[in-house]
């Protein structure tokens, strides 16, 4: 890049450093989706809407392509610089500016942590309730681009039913309000477009959220099986009998075997499934529910039916599941996570295809999904080093997505499309489906320099990579919550 | 022959002649009085399609509609060419209960829907005040809303898919049919509450909810509004399954005891939550309001009521007729309508400074709110519907919208007389935004040509 462009650049963000040296762009030549890799050509760290709007204007000066990036924990290469360009490393703007618990809603900036809102207002008794694998380290801006989901989402939603209104800068460096701290706003629903944009509609530089009161109880279950088939009937079992737990989610035997590697809490070994079962809300009738629960498991076939006694070991079981990718990294050097999604009645059926699959290209397939959303994260483990199976990891992908598709399901449930999954769009969409959103994108973004060559379909392959965070709280992620809370506006 | 009249021989040849309307048989289908050139009731998505490019071909406004519950809906449109009807689109297409998913063409009327799904235990998670002739493509099209959004959302929040035909008669769909989707742009989002602008829904995917196994309701008299602010806030924040929290101010109490025959508090204010459960778990719940709100110190001693069983299904089914205002749906109505979206904090407040303006006026006005989510309906009665006295009404509205915008709210002008909605923006004020929606608009529908005229902004 040319120097007085970096100059210009770096005039904007001063006092913080531009980076642009080959080997700092390194950490930003993809995001977690690995298999794709491409450098951008510098890297700015905005601490202001006003800084966002200057760099954007300066791209759009230079015809320069520019990315907006959180935590880089996508799973989709959302972050990727496919065309070089700047990236717009949104990690200062980790601010809270406003929390508002008589009207339950807290105003912070894209750059957040999404655990650290919840930690911050934990203490009053709220949280906010989408809760990605990775919320130790993903940012709030990021989950809005990318719709982010988590196990609990099953009962309360995605990210976009908790988000009421965003301040964007779109590509051209002109600031919108979009929804805002009220509902129904007349008009077009902008807000519920740009979730999910995956970051090709324009910047989010300010975010109003949802928060909810904690559940006043819990009750987690874990309920093993012999088989995959068998818990998966369950799962329809319990969704057929009208329970809505607040998650519903499953792990297979090699799943089960790498958890308990990693969190020794005396998962039995033997088992071909379990369930993890998690019911909130207000008490009264959670024992009955729970006990309904135990008895459409016992039905299914059920081995055994624990649920945990205190918090700590609703903790420990939870800590097992939200790094069970992180665990499945134990029995192999690599593995790379889909992302796809069936109407759960199909759940039987589509985990029988995974295993025909895992069979047919002799690789070892592990799982670990949200079953009640028929969301399924089928974990291929293979070795990068080995060039020929990575070439059957990519075709096993395929047929893992196709079977999706087959069974009346989507590509991607929560990890999004961007690069990894563009050119199979058309599995799924007609060219007029297509054109529609690309003519949709060009209202936004016509001259596609903001995050170019993501969604719809132009160059690339079709396939994924992954990467997890630990969640615990320690006490620099304490300072990190109490430095964004730093300057809100609390109304108690 | 007018360029009209060669379009309607063009759609008979379409639709047939038993499904296309023209002359005087059309008056019933007429938009804030103004009646269509022509009404169109396709049997299926190939003859809608048909039916479309024919319109493109002619460059013919294309009015889309469902039930025609909710036509008063928007601004008056200036010329009514084609009113094109998805009431012959009435198949459920797919219901997997196990799957708590339905998908429905557009012209499926939601009483019907509900009974059906009902069967199996379940229900769709919407409930606006709806007619008998209410459709669910209508509903997700004017994106209309009652007090459960408070514990299930809105149509934004049920809806999985949408297939759409565009303003040239182009098919296409947004989402899928299961629960969870990230797969390409949410346009769902898009087309709900665009009043038919941007293209015209023909099939929807819902998502559906497992029928709560019982309900109660409970009413609480308000004395004073600086009572309501403390009685919210307690009432949010308590450990309940709550699906509904209505604030009526005492019109609204009083019409609706007349219209149900119930006995509802003579008290400024009522605040009605609604729990659901077993009756176990409602009971407990019910206890617990009724504790915590007993430990408010408040300006006058609590009264409660309780609805159950029939009493129940009463008052709230006329709580929505209310809502609706049953009398009169054409251009005169015997009400205005203004819907509020608020902060709940604001409320009493703005409540407070209503009944202000209101206390001039007779009769009075009736004030019924979703509390809990901060939508607020004001209905200012219009003394002769034949011929309103539309500087009164401009001033009322001129009044209001200086609460709205001091409480930094927004307000949609759900019913008026035609002869006041030419006097104002029906939708407000657009905001920063507009211009990305007049590009959206354009961009689906470059000719102007589907609802023209009738949305925000002249849209």
């Amino acid at each position: 890049m040319e120097k007085h462009i970096l100059q210009e650049l770096a005039a904007i963000v001063a006092p913080l450093p531009v980076l642009s040296a080959p080997e700092e762009m390194l950490v930003y030549e993809c995001d977690g989706h690995t298999l794709d890799k491409a450098a951008p050509s510098a890297v700015a760290f905005p601490t202001t809407t006003e800084q966002v709007v200057a760099i954007v204007k300066l791209a759009s000066k230079y015809g320069l392509p520019f990315v907006a990036r959180g935590a880089g924990t996508g799973l989709s290469g959302g972050a990727l610089a496919l065309d070089g360009g700047f990236i717009i490393e949104m990690c200062r703007m980790n601010k809270i500016l406003e929390i508002d618990y008589v009207n339950q809603r807290a105003v912070v900036q894209p750059g957040l942590v999404n655990l650290h809102l919840s930690l911050a207002v934990a203490d009053t008794g709220y949280y906010y309730a989408p809760d990605p694998s990775s919320q130790g380290a993903c940012t709030i801006g990021g989950n809005v681009a990318e719709n982010s989901g988590g196990p609990h989402t099953l009962k309360y939603g995605v990210t976009t039913n908790h988000v009421l209104g965003l301040e964007v800068v779109l590509p051209d460096g002109a600031v919108v309000h979009v929804g805002g701290p009220t509902l129904d706003t007349p008009g077009y629903d902008l807000t519920g477009l740009f979730v999910g944009s995956e970051g090709t509609f324009g910047i989010v530089t300010q975010v109003t959220v949802r928060l909810l009161r904690k559940p006043q109880a819990w009750k987690t279950i874990v309920a093993f099986f012999a088989s995959v088939d068998a818990a998966s009937n369950a799962v329809s079992g319990i969704i057929g009998a009208g329970i809505i737990p607040a998650a519903l989610e499953m792990m297979d035997n090699l799943a089960i075997q790498a958890v308990e590697a990693a969190i020794q809490a005396g998962l039995p070994l033997d088992a071909g499934a379990l369930l993890l079962i998690e019911l909130d809300g207000i008490a009264d009738g959670m024992a009955e529910d729970a006990a309904r629960i135990a008895t459409i498991c016992q039905q299914h076939g059920c081995k055994g039916v624990r649920i945990a006694r205190d918090e700590a070991e609703r903790a420990l079981l939870w800590k097992g599941r939200k790094e069970a990718f992180g665990a499945v990294g134990r029995l192999s050097p690599n593995y790379y996570t889909h992302d796809g999604v069936i109407p759960r009645t199909r759940l039987p059926e589509a985990l029988r295809r995974l295993q025909q699959i895992s069979a047919t290209y002799g690789l070892r397939i592990a799982n670990v999904f949200h079953a009640g959303d028929g969301n399924l994260h089928p974990l291929v483990l293979y070795d990068e080093r080995d060039a020929e199976e990575v070439k059957r990891v990519l075709q096993a992908g395929e047929a893992i997505l196709r079977t999706c598709v087959d069974l009346g399901g989507v590509l991607s449930g929560e990890h999004g499309i961007g690069l990894e999954k563009k050119n199979c769009m058309p599995w799924l969409f007609t060219d007029d489906d297509l054109e529609v959103m690309y003519r949709l994108r060009q209202v936004f973004n016509p001259r596609q320099l903001c995050n170019p060559g993501k969604i719809i379909p132009l160059r690339g392959r079709c396939r994924c990579g992954a990467v997890t965070t630990d969640d615990t709280v320690t006490p620099a992620v304490r300072e990190a919550v109490t430095a964004a809370m730093e300057g809100a506006h609390v109304h108690p | 022959m007018s360029t009209l009249e060669g379009l309607a021989t063009a759609l008979e040849s379409v639709v047939g002649s038993t499904h296309l309307r023209t002359n005087t048989t059309v008056a019933e289908y007429a938009i804030d009085g103004v009646p269509p050139a022509m009404v169109a009731f396709p049997a299926d998505a190939a003859q809608m399609a048909d039916v479309l490019r024919l319109a493109a071909e002619y460059q013919a406004t294309v009015f889309p509609r469902g039930g025609g519950s909710h036509t008063f809906i928007g601004q008056t449109p200036a010329r009514v060419d084609l009113v094109l009807s998805v009431q012959r689109l009435q198949r459920q297409l797919a219901y997997e209960p196990a799957d708590l998913t339905t998908t429905v063409q557009a012209g499926v009327r939601f009483a019907e829907l509900q009974h059906i799904l009902s069967g199996s235990g379940q229900f769709l998670a919407l409930d606006p005040p709806v007619t008998t002739t209410t459709t669910i493509g209508g509903m997700v099209a004017t994106n209309v809303s009652g007090p459960r959004r408070l514990l299930y959302g809105t149509a934004r929040d049920v809806l999985l898919g949408l297939t759409v035909m565009t303003s040239d008669g182009r098919r296409t769909k947004a989402g899928g049919r299961v629960v969870k989707n990230v797969t390409g742009y949410d346009l769902n989002k898009l087309y709900v509450g665009s009043l038919g602008t941007l293209a015209i829904i023909i099939e929807l995917t819902c998502k559906l909810h497992p029928l709560p196994p019982g309900e109660a309701t409970l009413g609480v008299g308000c004395a004073h509004h600086t009572d309501l602010r403390p009685m919210l806030q307690t009432i949010v924040q308590l450990p309940l399954r709550l699906n509904s929290l209505e604030l009526l101010n005492a019109a609204a109490c009083e019409a609706l005891a007349a219209h149900t025959g119930l006995t509802l508090a003579d008290t400024a204010y009522m605040l009605i939550a609604r729990v659901e459960g077993t009756p176990a778990m409602t009971q407990s719940q019910e206890q617990r309001l009724i504790e915590a709100l007993q430990r408010l110190p408040l300006t006058r001693p609590l009264r409660l009521h309780t609805w159950k069983d029939t009493e129940q299904e009463r008052f709230w089914s006329g709580l929505g007729a209310l809502t609706r205002g049953e009398s009169g749906t054409g251009p005169s109505p015997e009400a205005m309508v203004v819907k509020a979206s608020l902060l709940m904090s604001a409320l009493p407040a703005f409540c407070q400074e209503v009944q202000e303006i209101a206390a001039q006026a007779e009769p009075a006005w009736s004030i019924i709110a979703h509390a809990g989510s901060g939508i607020i309906y004001v209905s200012i009665p219009v003394h002769n519907p034949a011929g309103p006295d539309v500087e009164r009404l401009l001033a009322h509205l001129l009044a209001l919208d200086g609460c709205v915008a001091r409480w930094q709210g927004r307000r949609v002008i759900e019913r008026a007389p035609v002869a006041v909605k030419q006097h104002c923006q029906v939708w407000g004020p657009p905001g920063d935004d507009f211009a990305l929606m007049r590009a959206i608009k354009a961009s689906f529908d470059p000719q102007h040509r589907l609802n023209p005229g009738r949305f925000i902004g002249g849209l």
